[in-house]
């Protein structure tokens, strides 16, 4: 039984959420979700890993690697991941560009599998992760190199093998992702009561 | 200034000059991912619990220093919490650096990170993993990276100054 697990810390809303609903989507088997919002996994998340073969962590990268409740689940479950032995994969989502910030984050969930003894089965990386839950509604598109590594995951996971970590990015230029992001924080804090001024603002 | 994160209740280095330090005792919430200390109240996490000032206490420092048990190459979930809180030290906007995108900064302030690691075995992946992410650290807060030192246990800290 193949685990998607969503360690993104939002209960909703998530990029992490959108790109499990993606790989769900080209699975051939049904595979069971589970979530990791907060830094103890709960007795049900503990319940389904541990009827789980395949472990699949899906996360945001928060300053260059993986979010501190996240972490803090990891050394809970390491015993855990030790007893049963799940292969593991992860997608890991970033805000910046390239998918290849999110090297250092699949390495920690490498290194996790390394400590606990159990198969590290590779990953993928996506850049452009501010964008990802919009463009994903919007079809293949823009999302499509996304959607492709996807594929290619929900693939391996089938036949339980490894792949080596693929790096992707959204199917637009650097430059208006940046504008498009930078406009939605304009908005943003403007929907907060704020102008956009005070997204400048310094703290003495 | 130096501002040290430890998450070591006794942080046992010496310290040259004028420091801050953030270590173990009232818990920290970790971060929701709400963005609010960009877009609700700027500069200062949303969350009250004695973290939400971590931001600007970094805009008031020259070396951002960890001193943390090695977690699978990444610091601890406590250390890595206040880094995850204090987020509001960069802006939101995105600023293109070395051919990659990062976050413009908010303050002027320019910092040095550096890491002090311990644990009885860490392995080669995961000091490589741990120098990767404090470069890493150090290009997006548009700083430099300091030395990155590797310990048996908090023990061998006694002889370093920080």
């Amino acid at each position: 039984m193949t685990v998607l697990i969503n360690g993104s810390p939002k209960h909703s809303g998530s990029a992490s959420g959108t790109l499990l609903d993606i790989l769900k989507g080209h699975m051939r088997a049904e595979p069971v979700m589970t979530c990791l919002h907060g830094p103890e996994p709960g007795t049900e998340s503990l319940k389904t890993l541990a009827e789980g073969d395949v472990w699949v962590f899906a996360f945001p990268l928060y300053v260059d690697s993986v979010p501190s409740h996240l972490l803090a689940c990891l050394t809970e479950l390491e015993q855990l991941a030790r007893e049963k032995q799940p292969k593991v994969y992860a997608v890991v989502n970033c805000g910046f560009y390239e998918g290849r910030q999110n090297r250092p984050a699949l390495e920690i969930i490498e290194n996790f599998c390394a400590r606990a003894g159990c198969r590290w089965c590779g990953g993928v990386g996506a850049g452009g992760g501010g964008a990802l839950s919009t463009l994903a509604k919007l079809g293949k598109g823009p999302a499509g190199p996304v959607d492709a590594a996807l594929r290619e995951l929900a693939e391996n996971i089938g036949s339980g093998s490894r792949q080596e970590n693929r790096y992707v990015t959204l199917g637009i230029p650097r430059l208006m992702y940046k504008l498009a992001g930078e406009m939605g924080w304009r908005k943003m804090i403007k929907a907060n009561g704020g102008r956009a001024r005070d997204l400048d603002k310094r703290i003495t | 200034m130096k501002l040290i994160i430890t998450d070591l209740e006794t942080l046992p280095c010496r310290v040259d000059g004028e420091y801050k330090l953030i270590r173990p005792g009232r818990p920290f919430r970790h971060c929701v991912g709400c963005f609010g200390c960009w877009i609700k109240t700027p500069g200062v996490c949303v969350i009250h619990d004695g973290c939400e000032m971590t931001g600007r206490d970094l805009s008031k420092c020259s070396e951002l220093i960890l001193v943390s048990r090695c977690v699978y190459g990444c610091t601890s979930p406590f250390v890595k919490n206040v880094l995850d809180r204090a987020i509001s030290y960069i802006h939101p906007y995105f600023a293109v650096r070395g051919g990659e995108m990062h976050h413009r900064r908010r303050y002027e302030n320019r910092l040095t990170v550096s890491a002090y690691f311990y644990g009885p075995d860490i392995t080669e992946a995961e000091r490589a993993t741990a120098e990767r992410i404090v470069q890493a650290n150090a290009v997006n807060y548009d700083g430099g990276a300091g030395p990155v030192r590797f310990f048996q246990g908090p023990e061998e800290l006694e002889g370093v100054t920080l």
